[in-house]
């Protein structure tokens, strides 16, 4: 996709600023139970390789960054992801997902003194013996015969 | 308990655990209970109620049952603020979910109806509508199925008893039993026991099996119209295998804390980074 340079210079500086609103509305919004902030800006520079011949007065780097915006409505806060991929200072892709409202925001997270840790450990299941499995992987059989029927039709 | 009946029905399979097998004659009730409830709330069979309901306009009598369901539905709408909401059938179909299993989302899936767009009468349950649309009791509706199929046992004396619908249970006798809390990225894992005591029901709801194409799954927000992201699995466990049923997919959509404040219920959920919550008396444990 190419782009004009003014059309260029508002979408990059639209990406900022929708960047910056992210962290300007974190405090808010940020989990207070969990060290991992909802700001997130990463850089993949693995996905970008055909770019390599990026020019020096790039002022971003290339590859693909994804962020999070929050606002208000009359309904809550509300979030928005952005995924846009940059090459050269154009955006080649842009991707805007509205999100569910953040459930576990800071000021109800200390409202239920529930459990909560960064990660599970698994355990074996066949070493844990239990009457059932509650799960999803026997949920749906039309699904799962659909899915493998896509999934046949696609190696074919 | 030392018999189980294994069959399929709405899609998805069934055990019902006894002590002595079932005689055929509570098998066929309850296969004809699943049977009559699929013929009203199936919306991917042509003649179902709700079919009916999806191609015009007008009132339907519904069995009793529905009272129970949307008034259990008025609350989650409420409590979700709106994220919960059965008219996204049309849109669930739009984006592939349909009778087909096209799983092929169209260029611009239907917005979600309001759900104060239906009015109801109930004893006997009426519903009215203005315009066509489309109900999909999936977040609740399997609950009340297994709940419904226990009263059918209860009518025939049995008083021991587990119905597990694949992810929806409820468990009846004397003693607790346990049960694996399947880790959504790998079925050979649990990330926590219940262990769930006689007359509570348990539910396990995950997106990411029941997912196609770009981020599609089966739990809307009715809000945007769009899959939940953020949370992966949920589980629940509520005195009525609907109530779990419903909490478990609220559990994608809202703040816990309003959940817990609104419905009695222990739940256990996690989040696409890997975070796993529970609530404190959850009955059981997590293992981190």
């Amino acid at each position: 996709m190419k782009l004009s340079p003014t059309h260029k210079f508002f979408s990059a500086t639209a990406a900022v600023s929708v960047l910056l609103l992210t962290a300007a509305c974190g405090g808010n919004s940020s989990d207070g139970a969990s060290s991992d902030p909802t700001t997130s800006a990463t850089s993949d520079s693995s996905g970008s390789s055909d770019d390599s011949s990026s020019s020096s007065d790039a002022s971003f780097k290339d590859g693909t960054y994804s962020g999070e915006a929050s606002y208000v409505n009359p309904g809550g806060n509300s979030k928005l992801k952005v995924d846009l991929t940059l090459a050269d200072d154009k955006i080649t892709k842009i991707k805007v997902t509205p999100e569910a409202t953040d459930p576990t925001s800071k000021g109800h997270q200390t409202d239920f003194a529930g459990g909560i840790a960064a990660e599970t450990v698994g355990k074996r299941i066949d070493q844990l013996h239990v009457t059932t499995v509650a799960g999803s992987s026997l949920t749906h059989l039309g699904f799962d015969k659909a899915i493998k029927q896509i999934e046949s039709e696609a190696k074919a | 308990m030392t018999a189980a009946w294994e069959f399929e029905a709405i899609g998805t399979a069934w055990q019902i655990d006894t002590r002595e097998p079932l005689a055929e004659r509570v098998r066929a009730a309850v296969t004809d209970r699943i049977d009559e409830f699929d013929r009203v709330w199936s919306r991917f069979r042509p003649d179902s109620v709700v079919s009916a309901i999806a191609a015009g306009v007008g009132e339907w009598e519904l069995p009793d049952e529905a009272e129970s369901l949307f008034r259990f539905y008025d609350e989650l709408h409420d409590a979700t603020d709106g994220a919960v909401n059965p008219l996204i059938g049309r849109t669930l179909a739009d984006l592939g979910y349909d009778a087909d299993y096209s799983l092929t989302p169209v260029p611009a899936p239907a917005d979600v109806p309001y759900w104060s767009s239906l009015t109801f009468d109930f004893s006997p349950p009426v519903v009215h509508t203005t315009e066509p649309v489309v109900i999909d009791v999936g977040a609740a509706g399997k609950g009340l199925l297994v709940d419904l199929v226990s009263s059918i046992l209860h009518r025939h004396r049995l008083n021991q008893f587990t119905v597990n619908a694949s992810g929806d249970l409820f468990h009846n006798g004397t003693t607790p039993i346990r049960v694996a809390l399947e880790h959504p990225r790998d079925p050979e894992l649990a990330v926590g026991v219940a262990e769930l005591d006689p007359e509570l029901a348990l539910c396990a709801s995950a997106t990411n099996r029941r997912a196609w194409g770009d981020g599609l799954h089966h739990v809307l927000d009715a809000r945007t119209g769009r899959p939940t992201e953020g949370i992966i699995a949920t589980w629940v466990v509520a005195d009525s295998c609907m109530w779990a049923d419903g909490l478990a997919t609220a559990h994608f959509l809202a703040d816990p804390a309003v959940l817990m404040g609104r419905f009695r219920h222990e739940f256990v959920r996690m989040h696409a980074d890997g975070r796993i919550e529970w609530s404190p008396d959850f009955p059981g444990e997590v293992f981190v």
